[in-house]
Parts: C-alpha cells; structure tokens; sequence
C-alpha cells in the first residue's frame, strides 16, 4: 500500500533547490522549482548516477556522470545517453510539510 | 542466399545500441546481428561486479530480451562469427557455411584478452574475463576460503600516476588484497589445476585458482582480410565508415578520430561503444552526424566509485583536488594549462560536468592551480 510521507519542510528547502532522500532501500531526488516540488528516482537509469547532484533548467534534470537529462515532471527522458525513464512520485505539500507517496 | 540491409557484425553493447538507432531511423529496413556468443548483447561491467557478486541476476545482464528484437524485426543469428566479408559483392559468410548479403555492414567485434604466454597458462583453473561465461566460470571458482591469484595491476595502472597507485595499492591491502610489485608471473604450477604462481624474482605465491586481466587485443582480423584499412583497430573517419564507406565500425575495434584531442584514438569504455553504436545506425541509415564525445569511463573497486574522463596520456601537470585520507578526492590531467582529463574516487558528481566543458573547451588556466586545488573553491568560478 503507497501511503504519502513526510520526507522535508518548505522552510527546509528554502535556500536549496534540490535533496537526496533514502527511504527504505530507495534513491530518491527531492527538486524546487519555483514554488513547485518534484520527486524521483536518485539514481539514473543509465549507470547510476546521482540525478539529486545535477544540473536543473526548468523542468530538466541533467545528470552529472554522463550528461543524461529527464523531465521533472514525468520521468521522461529528455536527452541521450539514457534510454529508459526514472520512476516518479506524486508531491504534495501540506502546510509546511513536503510529503511523497511511496 | 539471405540477404539483409544492415548487418551488424558482433553481439555487444554497440551492435545493440546501433540496431536501435536503425530501427528507429528506418521503420522497415532489414538489420540482422550477428554475433559470436549465443546470447543477446548483454551488459559487461556487471561481469567483474554485481552479477560475480551474486548481486545481479542473469536475465538483468541483457540490454533487451530476445522477445525485443522479434517485436522490432531484428534478425538474430547467435552462436556463430563471421568468417569472411567479401566487399566486391558486399557478402558475409558465416562459420555455419551461410552466405548473405548486405547493403551496409557494421563492424563492432570488439577485442579479445591478451593471452600470457607462459608454463602452466592453459590449465583449468586460470581464467580470462570477457565474457558471461568467463563471469560464471570464476564465479564457480571464488568460494570462501579460496585463494585468488590475479595477474595484471588493473586499471590503475593506465590511469594512475605513482601517487595514485599507491592509494590503491594501500586500500585494496586493507581490504585483503596482498600485492607484488615490480614482478613478472614467470609460471602457473600445479598437476590439473594451479597450486601457485611463481614470480621473476623467485616468489612463489599458493592459489586455488588465477586470473589474468591483461587488456586486449581488438578483433581486425575480419576487417582486415577483407582488405579495409586497419591500424590499432579498424580505421574510421569522422562519422565511423571504414575505408569501404557502406562498412562501419564501432566501440572497441574502431580507430577513430577524436575532435575533442584532435588524434587518432581507439577507446576500450563503454560509453564510447555506446556512443559509437548510436552514431553509426544514425548514419548507416543516412544521418551525417559526426563523433563528438569527451570519452569517460567509470569503475567501482570495492566501495569506492571512479569517474574518469579525457585523455590521461596527454599532459605534462597533474593536480590533485581533495585528499587522499577523506577517501574523496579528483587527480586532474593538465597539458599545457589546459584540462585534458580528471580521474575522480568518491569525489561530488556535481564538479564533473564542469570538468567536461573545460576539457572539450580546451580553457586556458593557466594561474589557476590553487584553485583547482582548494576543495572549497567552487569551480564554476573556472566557467
């Protein structure tokens, strides 16, 4: 059963645009964009790369091992060498509290 | 006799990465793959990592499953090599006695183990890394308790400088590994399976089993009876056609030219054997796309994990950013002033893509040093 958890505050991620959550054996990447949050997959699907450490513009991603970029929003990938997408989790924000559905 | 648009000569990673370029391309050329090993290509680096450690299941090694080329109308031909290309007619004979015949050929073969050449070499019991099945025969062998004798000072000792080696020498002894420098295996004794290794200066080290891992040789023997140009690999220009130009060649076998360092490179990564196997189906199916990529490799040793990019055998300064004790730290290539590679252990992923760009735009930095050196300095203060 998935079920919304806390995982940070807005005050929390006030000067940073972006976190990198363990939960439970998984790899996830907390982003800011504007007063939008986003989560997904910290761990790119080309060899692993720490998506949370990357470059953002916009909605996009870049991974900084070796140039792979998705979409925050969907997962979707935006730019070679990757091939497949990265899972996404739903974000909402209740109050302060940034929570995703795992 | 059997014909197809494109052949692809060779079942790895850039055969693979070029049938789906094609497909993508061309909706209903006919692309055949043909390759040596009975499996569909399949994922390397696992090999000596998470699948010898049991961490990674045999069907998580394949790129795609063999239902993903019947469902893209990939013909596979496995378990078999070619033997001959004949370039007059544009025919390949395979070793099943098969002729068929193309219109575009992808040359991707790959390399093959160096084999040492010494007493006791071919007994049972001393193993070579390529291939899945070399993974499963050492995996058979590593049990608990077995001693290990491996010939071969691995990737540090292309990359490393003396400084380096020695932090890996001291961290792998740490982690069990006993090392004999400056040594040469002379002999592998033992009656049916090694017993030891002896050593130039007279060391005679006990094994259960051995393994080498002393690079490889690319596989032109093909290209090269068929008359292309070959040296150090199969001779490509710019968008990777051979000396034929309806013959390509891609990953470890080409000889290409890198823009980034303007020479003559062959590269042995992964990535470029990706890179490659994408540019050559994009251009195999009519693309004029032209090889543009700062190299990079990457490796796991135990827990640590290293990123590698540029070419180490072009410079003359090497920096050293972070420190050796925090187990974080990147060794930076100079030549010139200017950024040629970085070799990064557990270092911020976040300073890699700034590295790139100063490589592939040859900066100037000349006065930079200290900051190159100072870990607190934000190095996009470089850009």
């Amino acid at each position: 059963m998935s079920k919304f958890v806390k995982v940070a505050t807005t005050d929390e991620m006030a000067n940073q645009l972006a976190k990198h959550l363990a939960m439970d054996g998984e790899k996830i990447a907390l982003f800011k964009v504007g007063r939008a949050f986003y989560a997904l997959s910290d761990t790119c699907t080309h060899r692993g790369g720490p998506l949370s450490e990357g470059d953002v513009e916009g909605t996009e991603v870049t991974c900084p091992w070796h140039g792979a970029k998705f979409d925050l929003r969907t997962g979707a990938v935006l730019g070679p060498p990757a091939q497949t997408g990265v899972k996404v989790y739903p974000v909402k924000v209740t109050g302060r509290d940034i929570e995703i559905e795992i | 006799m059997k014909s197809t648009k494109y052949l692809l000569i060779g079942g790895g990673l850039a055969s693979s990465q070029a049938a789906k370029q094609l497909r993508a391309h061309d909706g209903r050329g006919a692309i055949t793959l043909v390759g040596e090993e009975p499996y569909v290509p399949y994922d390397r680096p696992s090999l000596s990592k998470e699948f010898l450690r049991g961490e990674k299941r045999r069907d998580e090694l394949f790129f795609d499953p063999e239902q993903y080329f019947h469902d893209q109308d990939i013909g596979l031909v496995l378990g078999v090599a070619v033997q001959r290309l004949n370039l007059d007619d544009k025919t390949a004979i395979l070793a099943n006695g098969e002729a068929m015949r193309f219109e575009k050929a992808l040359i991707a073969t790959g390399g093959r183990p160096v084999r040492l050449k010494l007493p006791g070499g071919d007994l049972p019991g001393v193993h070579y890394l390529r291939t899945l099945d070399d993974s499963d025969a050492i995996a058979t062998e590593a049990a608990q308790g077995k001693r290990a004798v491996l010939i071969g000072a691995g990737i540090w000792a292309r990359f490393a400088d003396a400084t380096l080696a020695g932090f890996f020498q001291d961290y792998c002894t740490q982690k069990g590994v006993t090392f004999h420098t400056d040594e040469i295996a002379t002999e592998i004794r033992g009656h049916d399976r090694p017993s030891s290794v002896t050593t130039r200066s007279g060391k005679e080290l006990p094994c259960d089993f051995v393994c080498i891992g002393v690079g490889i040789v690319p596989n032109v023997e093909l290209a090269h009876a068929a008359g292309l140009k070959v040296d150090n690999g199969v001779v490509v220009n710019e968008y990777l056609q051979a000396s034929h130009p309806d013959i390509y060649a891609a990953g470890d076998v080409a000889n290409y030219q890198d823009p980034v360092f303007a020479k003559r490179r062959r590269v042995e990564h992964w990535g470029h054997a990706e890179y490659c196997g994408q540019l050559a189906g994009q251009n195999m199916a009519g693309a004029n796309n032209t090889y543009d990529l700062v190299t990079y490799v990457w490796s796991d040793i135990f827990d640590l994990h290293l990123e590698f990019a540029g070419d180490e055998t072009e410079h003359d300064q090497v920096l050293f950013r972070g420190r050796f004790e925090n187990r974080s730290f990147t060794v930076l290539y100079l030549k010139r002033h200017i950024l040629t590679a970085y070799f990064a252990v557990n270092a911020s992923s976040k300073e890699f893509p700034i590295l790139q760009h100063l490589i592939r735009h040859k900066r100037d930095l000349a006065g930079r040093e200290l900051q190159f050196q100072d870990p607190t300095y934000a190095l996009k203060g470089l850009l």
